[in-house]
């Protein structure tokens, strides 16, 4: 080969027939080789599916912002596409004449504002986002040059303010800012998601909740509380039907996320709840063995822990029983109970319960609860009627499923894929324990403080609790956090409901009272009567001779008027 | 001849294979640009879906049917739990004598400032009027009634008038009955009631969950 292109080079003897045949042979061979490449090549391509045009993939961050479904299928929460407005203000030929233009088609439009950020020397800068079809149409009309419109999406919440707390918000660019939407983008649920369909299916019922806010707003304006909270518990598999706290906010304009009203009380506020906390001292020592419905404690005078004098706040100065100290929400006797139950055994249970820790609920609003370290008798006393430890109130909501569903505690959800398990959750109460507890609270709404939640048809029980809140050195009189924890139909309970209005004022209606059997009991029974029905369950006679007997307590224990 | 057989058989191939493969490339091209645009249809519509299905999220959502409701002169209340009946046994039906008597085939209604007789709803469209809807009707009725007999054998196949089938207990005499097992139309109606009575009664009995 070199020395035939030297000799070429020197221009001497030209080539042989037999040399030109091997030249065209290999030019051929050279052909051959290009159109194999060639085929090969087209091959390849088509082989790799080539993107030949149609969208082209945005190479922006994407957030996934799967639909969200409540339980009975309707959207909670979905992305609408819309088209966001900007500007390239290098090619914006008059900033002030396309600013003053454009405010003619869009009225939210600051017009020195954007002639200034228009007269720039940057590229882009934004005009206005997600605008309505129309008004994207009208901007296109005006025809103006530097302008172009980009594809975004909007989350929309069907329900407005109704779940604000509990779903929260996405900001402008779709980062999920609060709440469950916040919770998507944070744990990687939304990207998981968005493989499977791009829905998340919760346990949340938009009737309920519809119903819940509009009550506990009615009673918070009734009574001029400052704020309230709601929680409903599914009993059976743990998930929260409904979580309201008032007041709330807009989620399409939520304004400063460091407002007060962004605070979701539910999870994130943090009370000593005060007598509710007698349910799950009574389902201990019930549980424990410690003692029956009829065992005696001392109520006959206040009890001293440490400097502290514990009264009663309906004084009977004799010995109650198990049941009348639920009745009549005895603090002595409780506190009684608690040091038969002792230390190490109350932590335990209340342990078991979730009340030491943060919820796993699917939220980043949650709180850890505040219980004293060491764990000493004098607060182990305390708590046995809600003082010396504060939790949420869908930390008592859970427990108290526990302490009247089946006994098994199942931590709060929101997720239905997670509610849905049934084999979630590990025993905490005998369902022995269990049993004694619903006719507890059954007692208390038919003699007890909690009449006024009274619904005939759904035979609702629960229990008081009005706590003064903590100042800095001791505690405020004058202003309550009344609670009343719920659950119906008392012979088997679907549901518990939790209603807590903080500082709320009596009027005359309520005698001036403002405690929680006045305030809040009557929400929860209003909740409970629309509710039922809404979910189609069918009434029950509380004159049923098979429901009376499921709700009896044996005579030795009940209080003497209602023997 | 320089180019030898071979090669220009090389050659011609490769030319075809060329050929070919161009023509697949731009039928490719072709396709692929259909496909895009196939895609952006479907992204549209896929689109558009979401806006219609958000639209009748947004109108049938608790609180804008709720908002409807209370800008409309509705009288409409939530329900209450007494509203709601527990089992089909609760559904009180009339006992089926007092729907087939002649007199309350009529009945005295005073609804918004009307007041008089109407006709009570009895029977389905598609059966044969044998007895007079009401009273302004009598003398229609009464030719009906007269040409029953002749009309009957028409419609019906059967070859003789058989007992009543069940579930009457027994072809008992006519007139003894007070819930007249009469024939034809009058019958299913009355069967159709006693049907219902008896299904009511075996409700009642049932054992309770």
């Amino acid at each position: 080969m070199s020395n035939r292109l030297k000799r070429m080079a020197a221009g001497v003897a030209p080539p042989s027939a037999r040399a030109k045949a091997g030249r065209v042979r290999v030019l051929a061979f050279g052909f051959a080789l290009a159109f194999c490449a060639v085929t090969a090549r087209v091959g390849l391509l088509s082989a790799s599916g080539l993107d030949l045009g149609g969208r082209a993939s945005t190479p922006e961050a994407h957030i996934p912002q799967p639909m969200l479904r409540d339980v009975n299928g309707d959207v909670l929460a979905r992305t609408l596409p819309s088209l966001s407005l900007m500007a390239d203000p290098q090619l914006v030929l008059d900033p002030a004449e396309t600013a003053q233009s454009l405010a003619t088609v869009l009225p939210d439009i600051d017009v020195p504002d954007l002639t200034e950020r228009l007269s720039t020397n940057r590229q882009f800068e934004w005009v206005q986002r997600h605008l309505t079809p129309a008004q994207s149409q009208a901007v296109h009309m005006l025809g103006l040059p530097g302008l172009a419109f980009r594809n975004e999406g909007k989350r929309v919440y069907f329900h407005n303010q109704n779940f604000s707390h509990v779903l929260g918000f996405r900001g402008l660019d779709g980062e999920g800012l609060s709440g469950f939407e916040a919770f998507l983008d944070s744990s990687g649920l939304g990207a998981a998601a968005e493989t499977a369909g791009s829905v998340v299916d919760l346990t949340l019922d938009g009737r309920i909740q519809l119903v819940l806010r509009e009550e506990l707003g009615i009673g918070i304006e009734e009574f001029q509380a400052v704020s309230g909270a709601g929680v409903i518990v599914d009993v059976a598999t743990g998930g929260i039907a409904a979580l309201v706290s008032l007041p709330d906010f807009n989620p399409h304009r939520p304004g400063d996320p460091r407002d007060a009203d962004k605070l979701n009380l539910a999870t994130k506020g943090r009370y000593e709840l005060g007598s509710v906390l007698k349910i799950l001292n009574s389902a201990i020592a019930l549980d424990s063995g410690v003692a029956a419905l009829s065992d005696r404690f001392d109520a006959t005078k206040p009890m001293m822990i440490d400097r502290f004098r514990v009264t009663d706040y309906d004084p009977q100065n004799r010995w109650l029983t198990l049941a009348e100290t639920f009745r009549y929400s005895s603090n002595i006797a409780s506190a009684q109970i608690a040091k038969a139950i002792g230390t190490t055994r109350q932590r335990g249970y209340f342990s078991e319960l979730g009340l030491l820790d943060p919820l796993p609920v699917e939220l980043p609003e949650r709180r850890s609860p505040q219980f004293p370290d060491p764990w000493t008798e004098a607060y182990s006393l305390t708590m046995a009627y809600g003082y010396g430890i504060a939790v949420t109130p869908l930390h008592l909501a859970s427990a108290t499923a526990a302490a009247i569903g089946d006994g098994v505690y199942r931590p709060p959800t929101l997720l239905k894929s997670v509610a849905d398990d049934t084999a979630r959750g590990h025993r905490v109460f005998r369902q022995e324990t269990v049993d004694k507890m619903r006719r507890l609270l059954r007692m208390v709404v038919t003699h007890g403080t909690g009449r006024r939640a009274e619904v005939a048809g759904y035979l609702p029980g629960g229990k008081t609790g009005t706590a003064e809140s903590a100042t800095g050195d001791g505690y405020d009189r004058g202003r309550l956090v009344s609670t009343f924890v719920s659950a119906f139909p008392m012979n088997r309970p679907e549901y518990v409901v939790l209603i807590m209005l903080v500082n709320p004022q009596g009027n005359a209606e309520t005698h001036n009272y403002s405690t929680a059997g006045w305030v809040a009991a009557p929400i929860a029974g209003r909740v409970v009567t629309r509710m039922g029905p809404l979910l189609g369950m069918p009434p029950q006679s509380g004159e049923d001779p098979e429901i009376l007997q499921a709700m009896a307590l044996s005579e030795s224990a009940l209080p003497p008027e209602v023997r | 001849m320089i180019i030898s057989r071979s090669a220009m058989v090389l050659i011609l191939a490769c030319a075809g294979i060329s050929v070919g493969v161009v023509a697949t490339s731009q039928k490719t091209l072709g396709l692929g640009r259909e496909l895009a645009r196939v895609q952006d249809e479907i992204a549209k519509e896929r689109e558009m879906i979401a806006v219609l299905e958000s639209e009748w999220e947004l109108f049938t959502a608790p609180p804008s049917l709720q908002k409807k409701l209370s800008t409309t002169s509705s009288t409409l209340a939530p329900l209450e739990a007494g509203q709601i009946i527990s089992s089909a046994a609760e559904i009180p039906v009339p006992p089926p004598q007092l729907l087939i008597d002649g007199p309350r085939m009529t009945q005295m209604v005073s609804v918004d400032g009307f007041e008089g007789l109407v006709p009570v709803p009895a029977q389905k469209p598609g059966i044969r009027v044998r007895r007079p809807a009401n009273f302004m009707l009598a003398a229609v009725g009464q030719a009906a009634r007269e040409a029953a007999p002749t009309a009957a054998p028409a419609v019906s196949t059967a070859p003789a008038p058989a007992p009543m089938p069940a579930p009457m207990p027994a072809p008992v005499p006519v007139a003894a009955q007070p819930a007249p097992p009469l024939a034809d139309d009058d019958d299913a109606i009355g069967r159709l009631l006693f049907d219902l009575s008896l299904a009511r009664d075996a409700l009642a009995e049932a054992p309770s969950e």
